[in-house]
């Protein structure tokens, strides 16, 4: 180099002009290259490249003038090794002026190769070096001190031409990163999808960090294990196999120290020679985690030495990471309100199934309909939705399980049929078109379907047998057509592998048991379903139960019905007989005295009769008159029993009817208590019913007392609390009525007494109430009966009253309560 | 149909190539034949302001860049034939000495350049409310215009439904970046796969603008096929391949104003195929202009950069063959210093027989046409070529390697002697290129029969009418792509 200060300040002048130029930088500095190459009269310069991480000199950019096939850009420089090595090392520059003339007592470094000399010159800022730039020449050259300050500036020149760039490209990478960031920010805040995110992410990420392949592994829910849940990159054929042991290796400690792992080196990790054994220069690997808790791992690999993962790239990733984690985080609970959402909709859907099934169960009493029902509510889609169901019952003897009654489609397409059911059909059960449907679903060909319940391997058998539900997936475990296949009935094979039994208890009493399969579903029988298809047993079974019970109620309930039959003719026909008697007994007296007097009259007695034959014939009269009366009374039981109102005086009909028991009285030694109320009203009622009211009454109280007691008849004004009216008091002291009969007493047919009709208190009964009046009763067991009879002074809702109370505003009282007059 | 032909360089606004004469052509030619088209391309520093006033104030936009909003205008002028030109302005971007780089290599922010004008574009269309059925693009430049209106604009109108056309002029440039300018981009690294847009870990436009753009085209039939094959793809051959049933060839036309031996300002004699005596009048022009004797050996006429692909380490090869022929060769051109060289030292040792001219010429370009007899193209790829058409137009028997546009401009007379327009050759080898020049050299003995050719070649029309009909079947064939099923 022979140039004047001047020139060299021109070519720094241009080398700064090309260094600020706005191209490529590689553009830039292969411009200086050349540039220099001329202004220098070197045959080749180049620049070798510090790489990023260590000591390495990479060979960058070169402009060889004369050399056809320039080995200088072949190589790495080591470092310290060779001139560039040398000037890298020592800062400063190195010059080799002349290897050919003055060889050197080392081996001849390979930048020397096609050259005789070469200076070599730092490019360096005051802090860091970029690189070297070399001067090589074929010519033996020579540099003066001056030569070497101008290099030396012109290396700064490149030095921060390569500074700027860099920085310019850094910051434009941050930029990028920036907006990947956000945009990966967007990407995981907007949705749920868990997978598609993190391929997303790992697409974005593997880009980002320029890493050859990613994996993505989750920890498994519930265990502590983490399972791949995507690759990414691997283009390489075989890699993604190459690094999977060493890859779960090192995730599975990343997830458990929840720690990024950057691994570019032996330093790093023992790991590390088995990572570039399998190719990997650089490995980083993060922790996905989220309070405290790693869900997952993530883990870069880079296959090219020249890339290498840095702390920067794990900052970003963390950030990554830890959005990711609140994703994963957010879309497990998401996940699990909306599988809770369903699990409880699940149980409202079978609750709700169960509660119809059991309305529907309840819906009769009949046992073929509630067979069909429950079978229907098995299989169809609003109940249960088994595909088939058979339903067995334990035979008399106990020792096999019969088919009683089996449904289900016999052929997929029936199935689909059953699957477009209406919903609502279970409940009512077998009526119109849809009962015919579910009718058509029964099989007729049951009836030869029997398992011995002896046969241990069959799982109905055993459900039956060890009273719990059976399931199972894989069949019953029988050989088809083995042994006692035949008395089956050909059931051991024509069920599918999957299947469930549950046995039918009543009272802990296994009475038979369900059978159901999916067959033509597919779905396989759950826990929950054997749940469900337990609850529904238990209900099967009691309203099988009911059915049976309400079927032996209603034969009992026959049997009553005839007796009662029976019962009541028999009643009627004593009811005659009792009629005749008393009739006959009334009738004796009269007759009797009739014949005799009439007698007296036909054939009178010398000397023996006071009388005289007129005084007879009254007698006679008399007797005729109660002839009339008796049998008046007579035709009372045979005549309906409507009241025909008039104004009555209760004492009055009280005193007759008391008349005609003086003599029994009499006979029966029974004295009797008459205390008729002066002050009586007279009523609206009629005088026939209230004497045979009293009549009853007196009787029964006759009958009940049998001998020696008292007979109590009175009368007095009601209670007006009561209603206005009059009250009839029969008592007796006769012991009353037995406790546990007191209730029957007005029902007719009842008696208590040998003879009884069982009419008499009935009739009282039907005719005070026909007259609006109340009967109370006093029973003192033991003592005596005390009935207490209201009569209203007007019969509610009867006819006429103004009319009657009219009469009643005409009539006059007397004294003793007799009445004076009559309309 | 509303075209908008999308190029970074258009004639009469910028040029550095045969891109922006096509761009500036091409929609004067569909303004002719009843299309409606205009041109946008960036506002750089060479626009003559004063010969293209702006129509009032540009159109202000907001355009995404990465995490930023850069902001720019639309300026709008007239380009001529009733075309309406947008100029996309930034003059951080493209107030520059240059379009794409200086003389010491490429600008550092080209991609964010380019991608502002693409985006600027769709931004502008969307904004003004221009509604376009097409959107021709044109190389790595525009190739993002495609993706685009397949993604970040998809859903917006007027984008959904517009037809894209790429068309690959120069598959040698394909707009290769950091990876890390896709955010920049606005697009998502899902993009960058090496199914996308991704290439050996870079950014490829070019390969960006073939994946997204409906139809594709190149600028001959023969050229499409041959970038289908790794010989000719530049890597790309692949993506070619799976998009070949929407790949087609339209050759180039040429400016009948400029180049038209019947008009020609350049020339010392108009001439046409009814009358070629002016032809002869060319040709002493061309030979005292060079300084060859006078005489009646054809001469052989050879314009172009000196490079390899132009076929020039053949020429070299057969120099001294080329010396001892009965032929005078003229040349024109610059590139390569080895070839410069090679050609300078021939001339120097057949001065009386070869002409060189290191130079670029425009008028000395339009005397080789008028004035040779055959014009020598050995090219070893060319995707359309010029100057054998022009050759053609001025009945200048062209020798040509059957590659690219060649192959489809020019009909060998031997091998179709009622069609042919020239001699061809299929390998790139001198025994070949021997053998076309003396088989010209024979037929240029029989006057009759060289005078058939050159009348045919002179017949075949390569007006931008022609091409331009061309193009309107591809929009229409993008717009089909696009119309709902």
């Amino acid at each position: 180099m022979e140039e004047s200060p001047h020139t060299r300040f021109s070519l720094l002048a241009r080398i700064v002009e090309i260094s600020n130029a706005t191209i490529q930088v590689e553009n830039r500095l292969k411009h200086i290259c050349d540039f220099l190459s001329r202004e220098t009269r070197s045959d080749c310069v180049c620049i070798y490249q510090r790489e990023v991480r260590g000591e390495d000199l990479a060979p960058w950019v070169s402009s060889c003038v004369e050399i056809e096939e320039c080995t200088l850009m072949d190589f790495v420089v080591r470092p310290g090794e060779g001139v560039s090595g040398k000037a890298a090392r020592k800062r400063a520059p190195v010059f080799f002026p002349d290897v050919k003339t003055n060889p050197p007592a080392f081996a001849v470094p390979r930048e020397l190769r096609d050259f005789t000399s070469i200076l070599s010159v730092p490019v360096m800022d005051d802090v860091y070096l970029y690189g070297v730039m070399n001067f090589s020449t074929l010519a033996p050259a020579s540099y003066t001190e001056e030569d070497l300050t101008f290099l030396g500036s012109v290396a700064t020149e490149v030095a921060g031409t390569i500074r700027n760039s860099r920085l310019y490209n850094d910051a434009r990478k941050r930029v990028s990163e920036l907006i990947t960031l956000n945009e990966i920010g967007r990407a995981i805040s907007s949705t749920f999808d868990v997978m598609g995110t993190l391929g997303y992410v790992a697409k974005t990420t593997l880009r980002l960090l320029s890493a050859d392949a990613c994996t993505v592994r989750l920890a498994v829910e519930g265990r502590g294990v983490l399972k791949v849940a995507l690759d990414e990159g691997y283009s390489r054929p075989g890699f993604r196999r190459e690094l999977r042991s060493v890859g779960k290796e090192l995730a599975r400690r990343i997830h458990e120290e929840k720690r990024p792992l950057l691994i570019n080196g032996p330093e790093d990790s023992p790991l590390h020679s088995s990572l570039a054994g399998r190719g990997v220069a650089s490995f980083l690997g993060l922790p996905i985690v989220s309070q405290g808790q790693s869900l997952g791992t993530i883990s870069y690999y880079s296959a090219s030495p020249r890339l290498r993962f840095d702390m920067e790239g794990a900052h970003l990733m963390q950030t990554v990471c830890s959005q990711l984690a609140n994703m994963i985080e957010n879309a497990s609970i998401l996940r699990k309100a909306q599988r809770l959402a369903q699990e409880n909709q699940v149980k409202v859907q079978r609750i709700s199934t169960l509660h119809d099934v059991a309305r529907s169960l309840m819906s009769t009493v009949k046992m073929e309909r509630l067979l069909s029902i429950m079978l229907y509510a098995l299989i169809s889609p609003g109940g249960l939705n088994f595909s088939r169901a058979i339903l067995f019952l334990t035979s008399e003897n106990g020792n096999e399980l019969c088919a009683r009654m089996a449904m289900g489609p016999r052929d997929r397409q029936e199935a689909r049929r059953i699957g477009r059911f209406p919903r609502g059909l279970l409940g009512d059960g077998a009526n119109g078109a849809a009962g015919e449907e579910i009718r058509n679903l029964l099989w007729s060909d049951v009836g030869n379907l029997t398992i011995p319940l002896f046969d241990a391997s069959c799982l109905v058998a055993m459900a039956v047998k060890e009273k719990r539900s059976v399931r199972t997936e894989s069949g019953c475990g029988a050989r088809e057509g083995v042994g006692d296949a035949a008395p089956r009935g050909g059931f051991c094979g024509g069920h599918p592998a999957s299947f469930a039994a549950v046995p039918l208890l009543v009272k802990g009493e296994a009475r038979g048991a369900i059978y159901v399969d999916n067959l033509f579903q597919g779905r396989t029988i759950g826990d929950e379903d054997i749940q469900v298809l337990t609850m529904f047993a238990s209900n099967a079974s009691l309203a099988m139960e009911n059915a049976s019970l309400y079927e032996s109620l209603e034969s009992a309930l026959d049997t009553v019905r005839t007796t009662q039959d029976r019962l009541v003719q028999s009643e009627k026909l004593m009811a005659l007989g009792e009629m005749a008697a008393r009739i006959a007994h009334e009738i004796k007296n009269p007759l009797t005295a009739i014949g005799g007097f009439a007698r007296r009259i036909a054939s009178p007695r010398a000397g023996g009769g006071a009388h005289s034959p007129e005084r007879y014939a009254q007698i006679i009269l008399k007797e005729v008159q109660r002839l009339e009366r008796i049998v008046n009374e007579t035709l009372y039981f045979s005549r309906e029993m409507v009241p025909a109102f008039r104004i009555v005086n209760l004492n009055v009909e009280i005193r007759e009817v008391l008349s005609m028991f003086r003599e029994e009285l009499e006979e029966a030694r029974i004295s009797s208590m008459v205390d008729l109320s002066p002050d009586l009203p007279s009523i609206s009622a009629d005088p026939d019913q209230i004497r045979q009211v009293v009549w009853n009454l007196v009787s029964n109280a006759i009958q009940a007392v049998g001998g020696s007691g008292i007979l109590t008849v009175a009368t007095h004004l009601s209670d007006p609390a009561e209603g206005i009216g009059v009250v009839l008091e029969v008592s007796d002291t006769g012991g009353g009525i037995p406790h546990d009969v007191v209730h029957n007493i007005f029902n007719p047919f009842f008696t208590t007494k040998a003879k009884g009709t069982g009419l008499g208190l009935p009739i009282v009964h039907a005719i005070v109430e026909k007259h609006g009046g109340t009967i109370h009763l006093d029973n003192r067991e033991g003592a005596g009966v005390a009935f207490s009879i209201f009569l209203p002074l007007l019969p509610k809702g009867v006819g006429t009253g103004d009319r009657i109370l009219e009469q009643m505003r005409k009539s006059r009282v007397d004294g003793n309560g007799i009445k004076t007059h009559s309309g | 149909m509303k075209v908008l032909v999308a190029s970074s360089e258009i004639v009469p606004f910028a040029k550095t190539g045969g891109l922006a004469d096509v761009a500036g052509a091409l929609p004067k030619a569909l303004r002719r034949i009843g299309v409606e088209a205009d041109c946008v391309l960036p506002l750089y520093r060479c626009v003559d302001r004063d010969r293209f006033p702006f129509a009032g104030p540009g159109q202000a936009i907001l355009v995404p860049l990465g995490n930023r909003e850069e902001e720019g205008s639309v300026e709008e002028t007239d380009a001529g034939g009733g075309v309406r030109a947008f100029l996309v302005r930034n003059d951080r971007y493209f107030d520059r000495e240059f379009l794409y780089g200086t003389r010491d290599g490429d600008y550092v922010d080209n991609s964010e350049r380019f991608t502002f004008f693409c985006r600027a574009v769709m931004e502008w269309i969307a904004r003004s409310g221009r509604r376009y059925d097409i959107i021709h693009c044109n190389d790595w430049q525009t190739a993002l215009l495609p993706v685009y209106v397949k993604t970040l604009y998809a859903d917006r109108e007027p984008f959904r439904g517009m037809g894209t056309v790429f068309t690959v002029h120069n598959l040698g440039y394909q707009g290769l970046f950091w990876n890390h300018d896709l955010p920049m981009m606005g697009l998502g690294w899902e993009l960058f796969t090496p199914r996308g847009l991704e290439f050996y870990g870079k950014i490829n436009l070019m390969k960006a603008g073939m994946l997204f753009a409906d139809v594709l085209s190149t600028v001959s039939d023969t050229y499409s096929r041959e970038i289908q094959t790794p010989e000719y793809g530049y890597g790309l051959e692949g993506v070619l391949y799976e998009r070949r049933e929407d790949l087609y060839g339209i050759v180039n036309g040429i400016d009948d104003e400029e180049w038209h031996p019947a008009t020609d300002r350049w020339i010392a004699a108009n001439y046409s195929a009814d009358d070629l005596s002016g032809k002869a009048a060319c040709r002493r022009d061309l030979i005292s202009v060079f300084g060859l004797p006078k005489g009646d050996e054809p001469v052989l006429g050879l314009i172009g950069r000196l490079t390899a692909q132009k076929g020039f380490d053949l020429v070299e090869r057969i120099g001294e063959w080329l010396a001892g022929q009965p032929l005078r060769m003229v040349f024109l051109g610059a590139g390569e210093r080895k070839y410069e060289e090679a050609m300078e030292a021939l001339g120097r040792k057949y001065p009386d027989r070869i002409a060189i001219r290191v130079a670029y010429d425009n008028a000395l370009a339009h005397k080789i046409e008028a004035g040779s007899d055959m014009y020598l193209m050995p090219s070893r790829y060319e995707p359309c070529g010029l100057n054998q058409i022009y050759s053609l137009k001025y009945g200048t028997v062209p020798i040509v390697r059957e590659t690219g546009g060649l192959a489809d401009t020019v009909t060998d007379a031997d091998e179709n002697p009622a069609t042919g327009t020239g001699f061809t050759f299929r390998r790139h080898e001198a025994e070949e290129l021997k053998g076309a020049v003396t088989r010209a050299l024979a037929a240029y003995a029989d006057r009759p029969r060289w005078d058939a050719i050159v009348r045919r070649g002179m017949a075949l029309d390569f007006s931008w009418e022609a091409s331009a009909r061309a193009y309107v079947d591809l929009y229409g064939k993008a717009l089909r792509k696009r119309a709902p099923k």
